[in-house]
């Protein structure tokens, strides 16, 4: 199969006058094209901050380690001009608030035109013909006068398609997506969704879409990466993180879904306790803390990641025993 | 646009009003008249002269009197330039006086918001430290303090610049002819300038930084947008947004200014005959110099307002 | 160190619940971080040695201000005679003028600061708790006075009602207080309309009590910010004045009339000028410093 995105021991560390933060520690993780793979997590778990510092987005203070390869080349190595060749036009990212991610001063028009202008070196009216196209695909109304429109005066859904399209006007061989329908009426959190599934099914794409949402990855993802405290604690493809869930948070995030079959009396469980201080993450297991199934071993020291199946891994000293 | 402006404009003219009402009252209410320093003056004399400045009627005819008048132009006789009135003192005055307030309020806003934007751009970096050190000394030492030493260096040591005369004169001048009428207006407008260049270079800066961490700059940044993009098509405009609001004090600080500076470089202006007019209780002088650079300040803030709105689109849909 | 806000969430809500769980309350890092802050440190020790110097530091020399000295005119800062600083062109001490002068100064600033800041915070408090047409109507007023060159009616009250210290205090009190006004109205404005105000009222506690504990410790930071940043300006505001010969007279002094006064004898005397034009800039930087300091620890995010 034809890789695009691998991350090799991917580590990103902040320098606060605090101390160090540990926002990813040792992340492995290959993504393959076409593919659509979730990344879920709890905030401060790293999932964003790991694709934020693949694309050199990070904050003033971030320091990232490892290597970040896109078809061979290592992002993380690249000077900003090698960098912005790639990202908006062969790699792009949505984000989560899209009322705050778009230039409030600029008309939609140019914000998506500027894309085209930058990567294709398209005429404006080119570039107006190609975006006029993709807005059409995002099921976006009265498209001609939308385009001289500021962010202001769309709806938090419109604007989020107009992020998307931002993204797509390049046909780009990966899709971030950072939790793009958090911030969105359950409602058009669907029509988003269905969006996404189109969008899969109609391009070569590969989609990472990043969430804190387990339903959000059921119906659109082939495989799931389950991040907490900066590391991956298990991947698995979609079914059978659903079906088997081999690590206890995992479980435990399955645990805290509504579910169809429940009885409506039953109360909803909650993970108990607080997600760690990755300032001071303990010399165990992250999660041992809150861990309702911990040992003495997951205390004293980390489990490794280990493959379960070829499909399969995960990071749990339970699993040993079993 | 347009009735955004009127808006603003229907504001305008009770502000002026009210300036006008505010300032004849002050003035007239006070105890003691212009003429109390001349006690050896007949009484008849005297009278005759409040009379011939309309100050033996009630205060409520004096009032409505003047603004007909000042209406049409006409803001009565000077009382210590004698053979002139205000209109011609301010005829005078008004082309110095916007000459020196203009050049040092453009000179401060292109200086001032260039030394923002490279601070921000090189945030906490060495050269941001003394770009930010120079803005404050700017802020520490006023105008005052400035204009004497300038003048000393430049004048006495350095003889490069003209002393307190419009005449062109100094090695610059001599050295560049072509500078010539402008040579006399480089220190008072430097000595302008200053504070509000310190001024506008920090809020400049703070704005920036604050932009750059926008959400919305890590999207033009993810577009694989040029830093040079990033920085002046979307973050620029965002940036500039307070340092418009602060033009509107910025001219009122250049215009208050600026009596200072023309009484150091003893500059024809408006703000000399202010100071003159209001030591010496000349009424009309001062309420005319009042009135005309009120509504100045007025009329700038008017653009300032409007600027603002290209700016930023989300006030079209507010008003 | 620019954080991106959304980046930036996380760690910080970590950090909070760390500080929390430490028993730290926000003042109490406020005053950490201020601590933490050289120059705004360096401003306040410097600051309170120049409060000091202008009470003892006339007594230190053995001259008087009224001791004019025909002997002794303009001589140039010395350790022979005892004219540390030198003499002006009356032969009066400049070490005496100095530290008398910054007495006024800095007398001026505060006082004028205080009439600023009860005028301010009554205005602007109305505006915001009543809200509606008054405030709409207050504010505007506000926006109105903003845009005049307001030096220019002090220079009228100043000429026409006589020269004396005492006015020159209200009338710069009474034209320095705009600023405030906005900043208490929106601060009241915004605490108004926070959930836990309402919680607190729904719960019973009495208006008193959450005026006390929620609105005034949310008015007072950015208050107290802008007091120490008032300061300075009124000090400037009165040097202006004294300058233009409108403010303090003789034979009282303040740093702005040795200022004018040294300006006039720059060639012949630069110290005239530079010592006290030097005071007035030190005590812009320390309160400059301090003001900045001071934001930087209340509203930790800007940083």
């Amino acid at each position: 199969m034809d890789t695009v995105l691998e991350l090799e021991h991917l580590t990103v560390r902040f320098d606060t006058k605090a101390g160090n933060v540990s926002a990813v520690t040792d992340l492995n993780l290959t993504i393959q094209r076409g593919e659509c793979i979730g990344i879920v997590g709890e905030s401060g778990s790293g999932k964003s901050q790991t694709f934020l510092a693949s694309l050199g987005l990070l904050a003033g203070n971030g320091k990232t380690m490892g290597r970040a390869l896109f078809r061979g080349q290592d992002l993380l190595k690249m000077n900003r001009d090698e960098l912005d060749k790639l990202r908006g036009d062969r790699v792009t990212m949505i984000f989560q608030d899209s009322g705050t991610s778009l230039t409030p001063h600029m008309r939609i028009g140019e914000q998506l035109m500027e894309v085209l202008v930058a990567h294709k070196g398209h005429a404006p009216d080119v570039a107006r013909k190609r975006v006029l196209e993709v807005m059409e695909s995002m099921r976006i109304p009265d498209i001609e006068k939308r385009l001289t429109q500021y962010p202001h005066e769309f709806s938090g859904g419109m604007r989020q398609r107009v992020m998307i399209a931002m993204a797509l006007v390049c046909q780009p061989d990966l899709l971030i997506a950072d939790e793009p329908t958090t911030a969105l009426d359950v409602t058009v959190q669907a029509q988003i969704l269905n969006l996404f599934r189109a969008l899969k099914a109609h391009t070569k794409s590969s989609i990472v879409l990043i969430t804190h949402d387990l339903g959000v990855v059921a119906g659109l993802c082939d495989r799931v990466v389950v991040m907490y405290g900066g590391r991956m604690v298990e991947e698995a493809p979609v079914a059978d993180i659903f079906a088997s869930p081999k690590h206890p948070y995992t479980q435990g995030l399955l645990r805290c879904m509504p579910r169809l079959d429940q009885l409506l009396d039953t109360d909803l469980e909650a993970i108990p306790g607080q997600p760690p201080n990755l300032q001071k993450l303990p010399k165990g297991c992250a999660f041992a803390e809150r861990c309702t199934q911990a040992i003495e071993r997951c205390h004293t020291e980390r489990p490794i990641l280990r493959q379960l199946s070829p499909t399969r891994r995960a990071a749990c000293h339970l699993l040993d025993a079993a | 646009m347009l009735s955004f402006a009127l808006k603003r404009l229907a504001i305008a003219v009770p502000t002026l009003f009210f300036v006008v009402s505010l300032s004849f009252f002050l003035m007239h209410l006070a105890p003691g008249g212009p003429f109390d320093a001349e006690a050896n003056l007949e009484p008849q004399v005297i009278k005759n002269l409040k009379a011939a400045y309309d100050l033996d009627k009630p205060l409520i005819e004096q009032y409505v009197r003047y603004l007909g008048k000042a209406l049409q132009g006409d803001f009565g006789p000077s009382i210590i330039y004698q053979d002139r009135s205000v209109a011609q003192l301010i005829a005078t005055g008004l082309p110095v006086s916007l000459r020196i307030g203009l050049s040092a309020i453009l000179m401060a806003a292109m200086i001032g918001i260039s030394m923002g934007i490279y601070s921000a751009l090189h945030q906490n970096s060495r050269s941001d430290y003394v770009v930010m050190g120079v803005a404050m000394t700017g802020i520490a030492v006023p105008s005052f303090v400035l204009a004497p030493l300038m003048t000393l260096l430049f004048g006495v040591v350095l003889k490069l610049l003209p002393i307190a005369t419009l005449e062109p004169s100094g090695g610059l001048a001599r050295a560049v002819p072509a500078l010539g009428p402008y040579v006399p207006y480089i220190l008072p407008v430097i000595a302008l300038a200053i504070p509000q260049v310190a001024i506008i270079a920090r809020l400049t800066r703070g704005a920036m930084i604050e932009v750059l961490r926008q959400n919305y700059i890590r999207t033009a940044r993810a577009k694989g947008l040029p830093e040079k993009r990033v920085v002046w098509r979307h973050a620029l405009q965002a940036g500039m947004l307070p340092v418009v609001s602060y033009l509107g004090p910025a001219i009122a600080g250049i215009v208050t200014g600026a009596v200072v500076v023309e009484s150091i470089f003893q500059l024809p202006g408006m703000g000399r005959f202010f100071i003159q007019g209001a030591i010496n209780r000349d009424y009309p002088l001062v309420l005319g110099i009042v009135i005309i650079f009120a509504a100045a300040v007025i009329v700038m803030n008017l653009i300032v307002d409007m600027l603002y709105g290209l700016l930023d689109p989300r006030v079209k849909v507010d008003n | 160190m620019a954080l991106f806000q959304a980046q930036s969430d996380a760690q910080l809500a970590l950090m909070d619940a760390a500080a929390r769980l430490q028993g730290r309350s926000l003042w109490q890092d406020a005053l950490e971080r201020f601590k933490s802050n050289k120059a705004a440190m360096g401003g306040v020790i410097v600051l309170c040695l120049i409060g000091f110097m202008s009470v003892v530091g006339p007594m230190m020399s053995p001259y008087r201000l009224e001791d004019l000295s025909w002997e002794a005119i303009s001589i140039a800062p010395t350790m022979d005679n005892s004219h540390w600083l030198g003499t002006d062109d009356t032969g009066r001490d400049m070490w005496v003028l100095t530290w008398m002068g910054a007495r006024v100064s800095l007398t001026i600033g505060i006082m004028t600061t205080i009439i600023a800041l009860l005028i301010g915070v009554a205005y602007g408090a109305t505006a915001g708790y009543v809200g509606g047409r008054t405030d709409n109507f207050m504010m505007r007023f506000v926006d109105v006075l903003y845009a005049l060159p307001l030096l220019f009616f002090i220079i009228i009250l100043v000429t026409v009602f006589g020269r004396n210290i005492y006015l020159v205090f209200v009338a710069i009190g009474c034209v320095e207080w705009l600023t405030m006004a906005r900043i208490v109205r929106g601060q009241t404005l915004s605490i108004k309309r926070k959930e836990y105000i309402e919680a607190a009222l729904a719960s019973g506690v009495k208006t008193g009590t959450v005026i006390r504990r929620h609105v005034i410790p949310n008015v007072i930071g950015p208050v107290i910010v802008y007091v120490t940043l008032l300061v300075p300006t009124n000090i400037l505001v009165e040097s202006y004045l004294s300058f233009l010969g409108l403010g303090v007279q003789e034979p009282l002094t303040s740093w702005g009339v040795l200022i004018s006064r040294g300006a006039n004898s720059l060639e012949t005397a630069p110290w005239l000028l530079i010592i006290p034009a030097i005071c007035l800039a030190i005590t812009m930087f320390c309160f400059n410093f301090i003001g900045d300091g001071l934001r930087d620890a209340l509203d930790p995010k800007d940083r």
